[in-house]
């Protein structure tokens, strides 16, 4: 501190106190918020495929899952008791899409845990109408609650959007998260970030990047014959 | 490639931990705490509803304190344009001394932009590359901002003892 500014938080504390958080109203934000969105169309946080609406119709009764999960192995098998995600978040979810007009109400029995990570688990879960969606939730000190979550959802993967990909920056003192869940004819993904080129192995359908967030707006997918699929 | 969505849990915390803090520079700017606290929810509505946007370069606080100095600016605009004094609201509150205080003086004074570098540096403790995010200006900018502040307090305060 330099020789006036004790004497600046002294003096704006007395003239302003700190009020206390009587008024504080989440609810009142989330109707202020919805009030605006009625306003504006709302719009997807994933690269968009072109077949969703062939695949709405099929709906989600495919033999081994669900219609969005369609090219994605690890997510077509049976859930069991670790693919469950916890209520609260997907209540918290489901209200926050109803609020921002997202896609349809996630399927819960959808839900699979595709990447745990040191820090984060990752999920593919459906939604109602037919879109894939990528929950990336982190936990707090690895105590098995989650303290913030991110979520991007989208058209089922295709060959021409073979990949989604998201990212989570909570603040600058945590690495970015970056993730994203692939066909299974993908093996690495390869996009810009902090200055330079990182290609990530896909492994069982997803890739996860912890460290500077992707800086530039494409995704390079590399299929297994070696072609490749620039999205963005 | 798909936006940073910072969750509601996210912009939830955020709100619940530092209420106070966005409250009080709210009321600062706009001149009374009724006011002030429409601001702050104008400003987390906006930043819910524009979560999309967010793209991780910075940290999520900062990103939200632009939209709710930025309502809080709009409504200080709206009154100004009723006609009314919003920094000599919330003063005139404050007890007698406060009215002959040199830093009262100096607040009134500061040009709009210091004006807000010092609530966002002294009520909402904010360090300078957050306030150059939400200022939207250069961290470099935002030093000779306050440094200027300070300057003219020191001024101030010689008058006062003069």
């Amino acid at each position: 501190m330099n020789d006036v500014e004790p004497l600046i938080v002294s003096e704006l504390e007395r003239l302003l106190p700190l009020p206390d958080g009587r008024r504080a109203d989440w609810s009142d934000v989330l109707r202020r918020g919805d009030f605006m969105r009625a306003r504006r169309r709302w719009r997807p946080v994933l690269v968009t495929a072109v077949i969703v609406a062939a695949l709405v119709g099929v709906g989600v009764a495919i033999a081994a899952g669900f219609g969005a999960f369609n090219g994605i192995s690890a997510a077509q098998r049976p859930q069991t008791p670790a693919d469950k995600i916890d209520p609260k978040l997907l209540a918290e979810i489901n209200a926050a899409f109803e609020v921002r007009g997202g896609p349809g109400r996630l399927i819960p029995r959808s839900a699979r845990l595709v990447r745990r990570l040191s820090n984060a688990r990752i999920y593919a879960v459906a939604t109602k109408d037919g879109q894939l969606c990528v929950l990336a939730a982190r936990l707090l000190n690895n105590n098995g609650k989650f303290d913030a979550a991110g979520m991007g959802c989208g058209s089922p993967l295709t060959q021409s959007e073979p990949s989604t990909a998201a990212t989570f920056a909570r603040d600058e003192s945590s690495p970015a998260i970056s993730w994203g869940i692939t066909l299974d004819s993908v093996t690495a993904v390869s996009f810009m970030a902090g200055g330079h080129e990182v290609t990530v192995p896909v492994e069982n359908n997803v890739w996860a990047y912890e460290g500077a967030a992707p800086t530039h707006g494409t995704l390079t997918a590399h299929f297994k014959d070696g072609s490749t699929e620039t999205i963005g | 490639m798909a936006q940073t969505w910072p969750l509601t849990g996210d912009l939830e915390d955020l709100y619940r931990g530092r209420y106070p803090h966005f409250l009080r520079v709210a009321t600062a700017i706009v001149g009374d705490e009724a006011s002030g606290h429409d601001a702050v929810q104008d400003g987390f509505a906006q930043a819910f509803r524009e979560q999309q946007s967010f793209r991780g370069e910075g940290p999520l606080e900062a990103w939200v304190w632009r939209t709710v100095v930025n309502a809080a600016l709009a409504a200080r605009r709206r009154r100004a344009a009723r006609r009314e004094a919003p920094e000599a609201a919330w003063m005139a509150k404050a007890n007698g001394r406060a009215d002959e205080s040199a830093v009262r003086t100096w607040v009134a004074a500061l040009p709009e932009r210091q004006r807000l570098a010092v609530y966002l540096r002294y009520y909402a403790d904010l360090d300078y590359r957050a306030i150059a995010e939400a200022l939207d200006v250069e961290v470099g900018t935002v030093s000779a901002t306050l440094s200027s502040a300070h300057q003219a307090l020191r001024r101030s305060m010689k008058e006062v003892e003069q």
